[in-house]
């Protein structure tokens, strides 16, 4: 069987391994059409971070886009009566390139869980996160945080909007020298600033971050957030995938948002983040949805790219030579035969400069096999 | 194997003698070659040197692993990058100067040259200035002298080039200095090594 589907691309290959991997776990495919209404996404415009969108006009003069995210569609279209809702897609979006300045068609796959998230389906979703990345790369690493620890060390240092969002950047950026510039000029308390400062100091092991952030957490929302994420590690260690994970509470995330568990897949050879996601309540809030639970993540096809496509598909067909004085039911013959043996070929007046493969010149009625 | 991007001139080699003097030598760069490349195999590092305003790209994509780039390049192109340390070396001020005799007219809109968009659009945005900008390449100082504009915003480290066209330092709004940037992914899979160049460096900084 694993012979048959040599034809196909690494990234067509990876997207039915992860679908698989999915439906395993008894997650049911989203399908959703390419555009929906301008409005939707106006309302929405934080969560898609100022991404330009797509837009024209349907046949009524609607204004309408096409779809630049995946997630916020799900959660439209969740059914509050329907209990827990368990969600796969693999689906296009079309977002701006900041780098060229152009829309893209980016590949998107992911899974979204909403409704009551407990303990179990929060692992699972990181489980698969983490088997998600190890399709791509044997080494691959989850950093996994917390929101509500960033979020919980930051109400100890202030209140004001502009300061918080300055505070996250620089804590996401593991930038410790100008934080304490700001605390200095803000007069901000100095013990939590030191633990803001102690959270970017990489630690030699998991159970070395989770103790550190146990020491040092300043309020209930602290505690909570860190018993939370140990409670989870111990799992995850239990099942031997600790050394794929990397417990880094300097990982912050929109807290518009986001509010739980965070999430980063890097694998080797990518300079960037290929995988994101985590538990966003927040966004269930702001659309009116009763449910009150929602997490998942999203692997980013574009991002991945240039890594799948080291490794191209089977692409060395056996070459058939014919020309004006070969026997075409000879041909026919041949290439009827190489079909059922499940060869790959193709049928050519004249070789392509590259070919590599065995070739069979069909000359008259015979038939000459030759290697190149 | 840990690849530094370096900026070109002054500051580069300034930093690659800290490298070298706290253990990451690299006989290649003693050298008067043409190499674009310098690898010291012992030290597990390799060096490249490129134009001080794009080492954040080549951290942020990945063809190095870390670099050393000034605040000003980070304030103005916002790279996701890690940005582990400041050096405290190649110090300067991002500063507007004007013509000495230059006088703010606020009812028009300010008319501001620079290499520096961003960081000039939101100092003028954070105390609430109208301008127009003028995106300029180089010789920043000349447009003030044409009248191209009515401003510049620049770097000024000792300010001997705006006296001696008749400029002056309106005022001084942000300090820069070299700051050591990491690419996330590499920090991720190179953590132990690219902290420990963090750290040698730290500590002879403040010896």
């Amino acid at each position: 069987m694993s012979d048959n589907l040599n034809f196909l691309y690494n990234d067509e290959l990876l997207t039915l391994k992860l679908r698989k991997l999915y439906e395993s776990a008894g997650f049911k495919k989203f399908r959703m059409s390419k555009f929906e209404s301008y409005d939707f996404y106006a309302r929405n415009k934080d969560f898609l971070h100022g991404q330009r969108i797509i837009t024209f006009s349907d046949l009524n003069g609607k204004l309408m886009a096409l779809k630049p995210d995946v997630t916020l569609s799900i959660v439209k279209s969740a059914d509050n009566a329907a209990g827990r809702q368990k969600l796969y897609y693999t689906e296009n979006v079309y977002r701006e390139s900041k780098d060229v300045h152009e829309f893209k068609e980016i590949s998107q796959v992911g899974l979204e869980v909403l409704g009551d998230i407990d303990l179990y389906q929060t692992v699972e979703i990181i489980i698969l996160a983490i088997k998600s990345l190890l399709e791509i790369d044997p080494d691959a690493i989850l950093d996994i945080s917390h929101m509500g620890y960033t979020e919980g060390l930051l109400d100890c240092l202030t209140d004001d909007i502009a300061l918080r969002a300055e505070l996250h950047k620089l804590i996401s950026g593991k930038n410790a020298h100008d934080i304490v510039k700001l605390a200095n000029s803000n007069s901000l308390p100095m013990n939590p600033v030191n633990t803001a400062i102690g959270l970017m100091v990489s630690k030699n092991s998991n159970d070395e971050a989770i103790a550190d952030a146990v020491a040092n957490a300043l309020n209930a929302r602290m505690q909570g957030a860190v018993k939370e994420i140990s409670s989870i590690y111990e799992i995850l260690k239990a099942q031997g995938l600790e050394k794929h994970i990397r417990i880094d509470l300097s990982v912050t995330g929109d807290p518009n948002y986001y509010n739980g568990i965070l999430m980063h897949g890097y694998i080797h050879g990518v300079p960037r983040d290929v995988l994101s996601g985590g538990r966003y309540d927040m966004l269930l809030s702001k659309m009116g949805k009763d449910c009150t639970n929602a997490m998942g993540f999203a692997i980013y096809f574009d991002a991945l790219d240039r890594q799948l496509h080291k490794k191209t598909a089977d692409d060395t067909p056996v070459y058939i030579l014919y020309d004006e004085s070969s026997d075409i039911n000879t041909l026919v013959s041949l290439t009827e035969t190489l079909r059922e043996q499940g060869t790959f070929f193709n049928a050519v007046t004249s070789l392509p400069c590259d070919a590599k493969s065995k070739i069979y010149k069909i000359k008259g009625n015979t038939t000459e096999e030759e290697e190149l | 194997m840990i690849s530094v991007a370096l900026p070109k001139g002054r500051l580069g080699n300034k930093v690659f003698d800290i490298f070298a003097k706290v253990g990451y030598d690299c006989d290649e760069m003693h050298s008067d070659s043409r190499q674009l490349v310098f690898t010291s195999e012992e030290n597990g590092i390799s060096y490249f040197l490129v134009k001080p305003s794009d080492v954040s790209i080549y951290v942020e994509h990945g063809a190095a692993d870390i670099g050393i780039v000034g605040k000003d390049i980070l304030l103005e192109y916002e790279p996701d990058v890690y940005e582990l340390l400041d050096l405290g070396i190649g110090k300067c001020r991002m500063c507007v100067a004007g013509m000495s005799d230059f006088k703010d007219n606020p009812d028009v809109a300010l008319r501001v040259a620079t290499k520096f968009v961003n960081i000039a659009k939101s100092y003028f945005k954070s105390i609430n200035r109208n301008i127009e900008i003028i995106k300029l390449n180089g010789s920043i100082e000349l447009a003030p002298i044409l009248d191209l504009s009515d401003v510049i915003v620049d770097i000024v480290e000792t300010g001997t080039t705006l006296k001696e066209n008749n400029l002056a330092v309106i005022n001084e709004f942000l300090p820069i200095s070299a700051r050591l940037i990491a690419n996330k992914a590499s920090y991720k899979f190179k953590t132990e090594e690219i902290n420990t160049i963090v750290t040698k460096f730290s500590e002879e900084l403040s010896k």
